[in-house]
């Protein structure tokens, strides 16, 4: 069994400014999730806050994170024999409901 | 719960620490039974520090900013806080959970899920999942007692020691063995199901039991701790009872006979703390509604085709509290009771008990010759109710000398201070 990445990216993000709103989101977020730890092949993730730094040799900058461009919001870990199988447990991550998309990519193994 | 350490700090205000001290003993259980539902029985000593830490804390905000108005719900609040840093803190180090492990370590999960598992009837659940941990057989029987009372009872190791009369160093070894068996033995934090519900089932009941007995023997001396333990064993027995898969007939029986002895707790001592035999006691004393609860308990145990050591006990207890004057006790009933436990459990324990029936029956000559008959009678030599009964015998059937050597037997076995002023007193009497 091989492992996935699955990245999420969206021009909202998945925080939300009213805990009503935030509240349902987290529920949607543990029903997908819950339903892939069920099945045993969840292995992790963790979304990501807001804003950033962005970094090359020639120096550090904010990361260009403007309005209505889709940034990175979080990842997921799950294991699947094959793309397709990653991209079924895929279909019902609550990203699409903001639009967003969803990277698939599967984790290398490196030789010794 | 050991709170020394704080009450040596001076802004700490005296009232909270009686607070403290009492929700320790109704609410500490659950959260140590939610939070090794969530950490996972292999981190219950990390559940316990956690509910330690919410208490400290408790202390001291308590202390400085005033009481809240809900001080239970705000325990649960801190509770869940502190379980989602502890999360946090040690999540890349250890596992928790395991059904609910990666759901914990993950920010998309963590919090909903800890949502759903400190709701009330999850925490209910727990409670009964914790007792089952408890009394895993690989436990010994006074590590499973001993786990007990410092994990579901919130008492103090001093406390636990008190009661069972021993240094705080032993029961510290005791829980120490047990806590290892426990982590190791609990991989599922789960209610076993079908024949091994039955076994464990059994086992649970019998750690009960026990609990109760020590809590109703007069060895168990601090009267404070008595009576909070007793009440203990009927909250733990009625979580059973509330549940679908352990309300079974011996559940309720046990919890028959639990109220049924509890009822009659407070008169069994007198204003000077000495004991009174069953015929010298003031049955107005006895609490009604206790006894009313035992009935229905005792009305539910007869479903079924079962009969367990439990009924026959409720059933002897209830003749005995239906006896309005001592001398209206229906001894023949009872002995009927008595002969059926002997054919399930002949222990030599029973059969004396039956013999004292006898003595109420045929006379003082009869029980002695009925205890003489016990087969392997001597395992009791050590029993020091064993050698208070033929004390007594002996004084009814006018020998005061082998009276005497018995009391005098008896005192030299036994270790509680009430008894053994219980036991000058008739000792005094055979001169």
């Amino acid at each position: 069994m091989k492992e996935y990445l699955l990245v999420f990216r969206s021009t909202t993000g998945h925080l939300r400014s009213t805990p009503e709103e935030s509240a349902a989101v987290s529920e949607q977020w543990k029903n997908w999730i819950g339903s892939i730890a069920q099945a045993g092949k969840f292995t992790g993730g963790q979304p990501l806050m807001p804003g950033g730094r962005l970094m090359s040799k020639s120096g550090i900058t904010d990361a260009p994170f403007a309005e209505g461009k889709e940034v990175l919001t979080g990842y997921v870990m799950v294991k699947a024999d094959h793309y397709d199988e990653a991209a079924e447990l895929s279909k019902g991550c609550p990203v699409f409901q903001d639009n967003g998309s969803l990277e698939i990519r599967e984790i290398a193994t490196m030789d010794m | 719960m050991e709170l020394k350490m704080a009450t040596e700090d001076r802004t700490i205000q005296p009232h909270v620490l009686p607070l403290i001290a009492s929700l320790t003993r109704s609410e500490s259980g659950k959260l140590i039974a939610v939070l090794t539902r969530i950490f996972g029985p292999h981190n219950l000593t990390l559940a316990e520090d956690v509910v330690q830490d919410v208490l400290i804390k408790a202390i001291e905000q308590w202390s400085a900013g005033g009481v809240p108005d809900n001080p239970s719900a705000w325990l649960f609040i801190a509770a869940q806080n502190k379980a989602i840093d502890t999360i946090r803190k040690y999540r890349r180090q250890r596992t928790f959970a395991a059904d609910i492990s990666t759901l914990l370590e993950s920010e998309y999960t963590a919090a909903i899920t800890l949502n759903t598992c400190f709701k009330d009837e999850e925490i209910q659940d727990d409670q009964l999942r914790m007792m089952f941990a408890c009394c895993h057989p690989s436990i010994s029987r006074e590590g499973q007692t001993a786990l007990i009372m410092k994990t579901l009872c919130g008492f103090s190791v001093p406390q636990i020691a008190k009661a069972f009369i021993t240094s705080t160093d032993t029961i510290e070894k005791r829980l120490y063995r047990a806590r290892q068996a426990f982590r190791e033995n609990n991989a599922a934090f789960d209610m076993p199901a079908g024949t091994e519900l039955q076994n464990r089932l059994a086992n649970v009941l019998a750690t009960i039991y026990l609990l109760f007995n020590e809590a109703y023997s007069a060895s168990f001396h601090e009267s404070l701790v008595r009576k909070d333990l007793a009440e203990d064993t009927i909250r733990l027995c009625t979580l059973l009872v509330e549940h679908i898969t352990t309300k079974q007939p011996q559940t309720c029986a046990l919890l028959a006979l639990l109220y049924f002895h509890t009822s009659r707790l407070s008169g069994r001592i007198d204003e000077q703390g000495d004991l009174l035999l069953m015929k010298d006691q003031h049955r107005d004393l006895w609490d009604r509604q206790m006894i009313a609860q035992g009935i229905y308990y005792l009305t539910n145990a007869a479903t079924g085709d079962s009969m367990s050591r439990y009924h026959l006990e409720a059933a002897i207890a209830y003749e005995h509290c239906k006896a309005e004057k001592y001398k209206d006790t229906d001894w023949r009933t009872i002995l009927s009771y008595y002969d059926l436990l002997v054919k399930l459990m002949p222990s030599q324990i029973v059969l004396l008990n039956r013999a004292i029936v006898i003595k109420e029956l045929e006379g003082p000559a009869a029980a002695l010759e009925c205890i003489r008959q016990i087969p392997g009678i001597d395992f009791l030599q050590e029993y020091y109710l064993l050698h208070g009964i033929l004390g007594e015998l002996n004084m009814e059937i006018g020998e005061p000398q082998n009276a005497r050597k018995h009391y005098e037997k008896a005192l030299k076995l036994c270790v509680s201070p009430a008894e053994k002023r219980f036991l000058l007193k008739k000792l005094s009497c055979t001169i």
